[in-house]
């Protein structure tokens, strides 16, 4: 059994009062068990959702990598540069918040960072096919980079949220409810000994009464 | 009440902090660029503007004026009443938005509806900025 709380008086006021607090922590319980079942799948489903990102990034960065790999294998590595150092680089992101149960999760959104090939800028006839490949696939990885990039502080701070809040419903799970109501039961039983004692002590007094009036009469 | 009480009772009342002061109509939403609301605690909540052109796209064609008063976000509100993370929707015009969302056979429009918890998580993955959950005592 779970300990009482101390300094407690046993009276009825106080069984009362925590009959009010048992209601108001059964209550407390509730909610928060119900936030901790709703973070728990929004958690899982931006877990869900950093796995998908994270095999997309990868798959285009490397797809990126082994196209501007053969780009510079063709064309050579001073050319490549130099062709990169003509585009332009800017990518204008705009970082937002979102309340989800009270964690804030960042919210990116980007303009188009695809391009047509007149738009990045650099000429046709000294360039590779491949070098158009690895661009063309390297601004796709961008746009999940930026994906992965928002859903993974999102998973973050929605894991210390459901820590916090798996913290506070075991707290009133397997403390605050039990304390309460073992010093419910305890104050009950003190009542109920009380009034036993009430009863006895009245009957030795009714007996004592009865003794003495036997006694004048006789 | 006593420190613990309070705490509690502090806590409870801060598990709604979330909401939105004061919900805005689809239609003001759509005219800005960056769709926002301004929470209880002061927080600003950004809703993506293909969210909102999903539920214009879901109710513009039936609701007609209707859907100029209707306020986002579209509150999904955790009633213990229901049993263990069964939700509630309330409104005849967000039941038919979540109706369409979960593919669900409109037979008649419907005020309020009950929802579980695989439904409650499509809902959220389809509109996960235009939702906010609401989290109420039972009634009981």
């Amino acid at each position: 059994m779970a300990d009482i709380i101390e300094g407690i008086s046993p009276t009825r006021m106080e069984l009362l009062k925590l009959g009010r607090r048992i209601v108001l922590a059964e209550k407390g319980y509730k909610l928060l068990k119900e936030k901790r079942d709703a973070l728990v799948s929004e958690f899982l489903d931006v877990v869900q959702r950093v796995q998908d990102s994270r095999a997309r990034a990868n798959e285009k960065l490397a797809m990126a990598f082994k196209d501007l790999l053969t780009a510079q294998a063709v064309m050579g590595s001073d050319a490549v540069w130099q062709v990169s150092q003509v585009t332009g680089q800017d990518i204008r992101i705009d970082i937002d918040t979102m309340n989800i149960m009270g964690v804030k999760v960042p919210m990116i959104t980007h303009q188009d960072v695809k391009r047509s090939m007149i738009d990045r800028g650099y000429g046709f006839a000294d360039t590779s096919a491949m070098v158009d490949d690895a661009a063309r696939n390297f601004e796709e990885a961008i746009e999940d980079v930026i994906k992965l990039a928002e859903v993974q502080q999102s998973v973050e701070n929605l894991a210390n949220e459901v820590i916090k809040t798996k913290r506070r419903v075991n707290a009133l799970e397997y403390i605050v409810i039990p304390r309460l109501t073992a010093t419910a039961i305890h104050i009950r039983m003190r009542l109920a000994e009380m009034e036993r004692e009430n009863f006895t002590r009245l009957k030795k007094i009714k007996a004592a009464i009865e003794a003495g009036k036997k006694a004048e009469t006789a | 009440m006593d420190s613990d009480s309070r705490v509690l009772a502090r806590m409870m009342r801060s598990l709604n902090d979330h909401l939105p002061e004061e919900r805005r109509t689809l239609k003001e939403l759509l005219g800005e660029d960056k769709p926002r609301v301004v929470c209880r605690d002061g927080s600003s909540h950004r809703i993506r503007k293909e969210e909102l052109e999903t539920i214009e796209r879901i109710i513009g064609r039936r609701w007609g004026e209707e859907a100029e008063r209707l306020r986002l976000p579209l509150l999904i509100e955790m009633v213990p009443d229901y049993g263990r993370s069964a939700a509630r929707i309330r409104g005849r015009i967000y039941c038919e938005i979540v109706q369409t969302i979960l593919h669900e056979e409109k037979k008649k429009a419907i005020d309020e509806m009950i929802i579980f918890r695989p439904d409650v998580r499509r809902l959220r993955r389809a509109l996960p900025s235009a939702t906010q959950y609401v989290f109420m005592t039972s009634t009981s």
